[in-house]
């Protein structure tokens, strides 16, 4: 297992910059299992088995279930960083 | 015609054409991070300098300028126009958009100073994502659904070694050994903006998780508070906005002219720039949205001291 903080470089809170990967596609990461527990405990098993699959899989898949279900999600009138959403009374 | 996430991927690279910096956050960002499924709208967050190339780009994708003609239009409810003023005051701009008559409707989101980012933060990559770190700020909203995701990402920071990771963590099984291998030289820093840190050597894991809850309690209700400041502001302009009878909004004009009036609207019915400009107004809504904490959780005094985020944290 890859150990935490080891070759991180930080940026202190405030100054720092507003980060990315340029060209919008992250890297492939495998996590510890321990990660994936913890999506199944808060998210759904079904969220970690996605999770687990490779970037492009995963990305694959969604654009499946984009392709063949109108899918419920927060295409919502009010956004939820202005703390809305769709199951806002 | 995209699926979302060609959508955004397109919709970056027009960003990217017209070096407007911006980058890709909240829910789509949370896709990309493999945590979240089923987002469809896109949230940005822009550098106040764009925001004016972000408007001339809707009107010329409407005119069909680099291409297709789009159709651009604000949503209708709690938007501000995408001006420099507004986006910096901590509003936020809520746009609609279909690439063809028959593609779905996009749902774009632009922000200038985010919520619980502030302004200090600021832009030096044109297009990409926003760091984990980032996104964990801005999904700490009042939604409880939202929290899991907080954890996720800075799970993932963990792992990856990502100091930033004790600033957001939520797993009392992995916060402690996180910050037993935070880089002294953080910690002064780290335990400021996240008081908690600094009593997890005298927490057992019961202590740390009831910290835990009383801590999101208190990020939950601060920014309930802010969201009804900017939303009562909201309110009360529409209403005088009305009174000129303007009918539906967003009316049915190109988006452009849509920009115009509701730009004038603005001025003429007093809609606030910046509601949370002062630190007095930042004081008094952060006071009672901690005292709602208090009361719900029930929490001491002495709890809510351990845990209490700074004002310039939690209202930047």
């Amino acid at each position: 297992m890859t150990g935490p903080h080891e070759h991180a470089e930080h940026s202190p809170a405030g100054d720092a910059p507003i980060g990315g990967e340029p060209g919008g596609r992250r890297s492939e990461r495998v996590y510890p299992d321990r990660y994936y527990d913890i999506l199944a405990r808060d998210l759904g098993e079904e969220r970690a088995r996605w999770a687990r699959l490779p970037y492009e899989e995963r990305m694959r898949e969604l654009a499946w279930y984009h392709a063949h279900f109108n899918t419920p999600d927060d295409l919502s009138p009010w956004p939820a960083e202005l703390d809305g959403g769709v199951d806002r009374p | 015609m995209h699926d979302p996430i060609g959508f955004y991927r397109a919709f970056q690279e027009l960003l990217r054409k017209r070096s407007i910096r911006a980058v890709l956050t909240s829910g789509m960002a949370c896709v990309e991070y493999g945590l979240q499924q089923n987002t469809k709208d896109t949230d940005w967050i822009l550098d106040p300098g764009g925001i004016a190339g972000i408007v001339e780009l809707f009107g010329d994708l409407e005119r069909g300028v680099s291409g297709a003609n789009w159709r651009v239009s604000y949503r209708g409810l709690f938007a501000a126009p995408l001006e420099r003023e507004y986006l910096e005051g901590g509003w936020t701009s809520h746009i609609s958009a279909r690439e063809s008559p028959e593609s779905a409707e996009r749902h774009l989101d632009f922000f200038g100073r985010a919520p619980r980012l502030g302004a200090a933060w600021r832009l030096t990559a044109e297009g990409g994502i926003a760091s984990r770190d980032i996104v964990a700020r801005m999904k700490k909203t009042d939604r409880p659904k939202d929290w899991p995701l907080v954890n996720g990402l800075a799970v993932q920071s963990f792992f990856d070694g990502e100091p930033e990771a004790v600033l957001h963590l939520r797993e009392p099984s992995i916060l402690p050994e996180a910050w037993e291998r935070t880089p002294a030289d953080l910690w002064d820093a780290f335990t400021r903006e996240r008081p908690l840190l600094a009593a997890l050597p005298e927490c057992n894991e019961a202590t740390l998780e009831r910290l835990l809850l009383v801590e999101q309690m208190l990020w939950q209700c601060v920014n309930r508070e802010r969201y009804l400041v900017y939303q009562r502001a909201w309110k009360e302009f529409y209403r005088s906005w009305q009174q000129d009878r303007i009918g539906e909004w967003p009316t049915a004009e190109p988006f452009l002219q849509q920009h115009r009036r509701v730009c004038e609207a603005v001025r003429a019915h007093g809609l606030p720039p910046a509601p949370l400009a002062t630190e007095a107004a930042r004081r008094e809504i952060y006071d009672r949205g901690r005292d709602r904490a208090a009361s719900l959780v029930a929490a001491a005094p002495s709890e809510l001291a351990l845990v209490a985020v700074p004002l310039d944290t939690i209202l930047p």
